[in-house]
């Protein structure tokens, strides 16, 4: 599945460097913010996380970057309400055939 | 960190459930009223028009009348229903296919599972915001730093004009991207729902929300902190 050579190789090869980092100095924010989802989504590995966390420690531009994505998602959450429905005649056919359904 | 759905829903769904069942006309009203927006939007990634998209809701409705005694509460509610109406908004868009002609299609209609070139919209952050690769201090750090966010209830990212311009950030993202992100992040299914909803992989999934989400924190930060 390489239909998406970009971003893939670009997340791919961020992670490999984060990998074999020495220590959480060593990490590049470059490098952070492309593995930022794979770490939120627990897919990140064991070593690659601990020199992440271990970056997130001591650099608090990438802590102030992991938290904006964090509200980001947080906030789409209340976009959920958002948007038109259906229209009126649609809802009330839906709900005739529930009633109709249900025996109600 | 597992993405899942917060607990009021999930522990709702039980509740939920057993009023659908029993002809309770308030329940299924609210629940037609709180995901029908969403199963349009979804409906639409597949469909050339409104209306296609609003015959497969109003089809996935009745599916779920239909289904409501056999559903075996394996996954959450709404994760059903969405699969419903994914499933009918795929049939009814190769229907389409054959008697539209292809140009008239809207792009986002294109098997998902194939990503397409318009999915890799740049890096997470732009690369003028880091110093560059051969600078002798600092290689690829920050340049022009992210700065937090006011996040008070009361302060500015929760109110309604920053949704709006969340909203629209979204409205904007390529289909796939928004697709994953709006299943997601606003109706909060889990990696795994999704990648099997859309068939497309876990590797791919992870991708798409990430480039999703990189351009919706971008256009919020550029909005919340005009300065950077």
């Amino acid at each position: 599945m390489s239909a998406m050579p970009g971003a893939g190789e670009r997340v791919h090869a961020a992670r490999a460097r984060i990998e074999t980092a020495r220590d959480g100095g060593d990490v590049a924010c470059q490098d952070l913010v492309e593995v930022v989802t794979d770490y939120l989504e627990g897919d990140l590995g064991e070593d690659a996380t601990r020199r992440l966390e271990d970056h997130l420690a001591l650099c608090t531009p990438c802590a102030d970057y992991v938290a904006q994505v964090r509200i980001t998602v947080h906030a789409a959450r209340e976009l959920a309400a958002g948007g038109p429905g259906l229209s009126a005649p649609v809802r009330t056919a839906l709900l005739d055939a529930y009633r109709r359904a249900t025996g109600t | 960190v597992t993405r899942t759905a917060p607990a009021r829903e999930e522990s709702s769904d039980a509740a939920l459930l057993t009023a659908l069942r029993s002809g309770d006309e308030a329940a299924f009203a609210g629940l037609v009223d709180r995901l029908s927006p969403g199963l349009l939007r979804v409906a639409q990634a597949w469909l050339s028009t409104r209306a296609a998209a609003e015959d497969v809701v109003q089809e996935t409705w009745l599916t779920v009348i239909t289904g409501l005694s056999g559903f075996e509460e394996r996954s959450r509610l709404s994760t059903w229903v969405f699969g419903i109406c994914i499933n009918l908004a795929r049939k009814s868009a190769a229907k389409e296919r054959r008697t539209l002609p292809f140009s008239s299609l809207p792009s986002s209609s294109l098997p998902f599972s194939s990503l397409a070139p318009e999915d890799d919209t740049g890096p997470a952050v732009s690369a003028d915001r880091f110093r560059p690769p051969g600078d002798p201090d600092w290689p690829r750090r920050w340049a022009s730093v992210p700065r937090p966010w006011e996040t008070d209830p009361a302060g500015r990212l929760l109110a309604t004009e920053t949704r709006q311009v969340l909203a629209e950030a979204m409205a904007v993202l390529p289909a796939r991207q928004r697709l994953v992100v709006f299943l997601r992040d606003v109706h909060g299914l889990a990696a795994e729902e999704v990648s099997a909803l859309l068939e497309v992989s876990p590797g791919n999934q992870r991708l798409l929300l990430h480039r999703g989400r990189s351009t919706l924190r971008a256009t919020l930060e550029r909005y919340l902190d005009p300065a950077t």
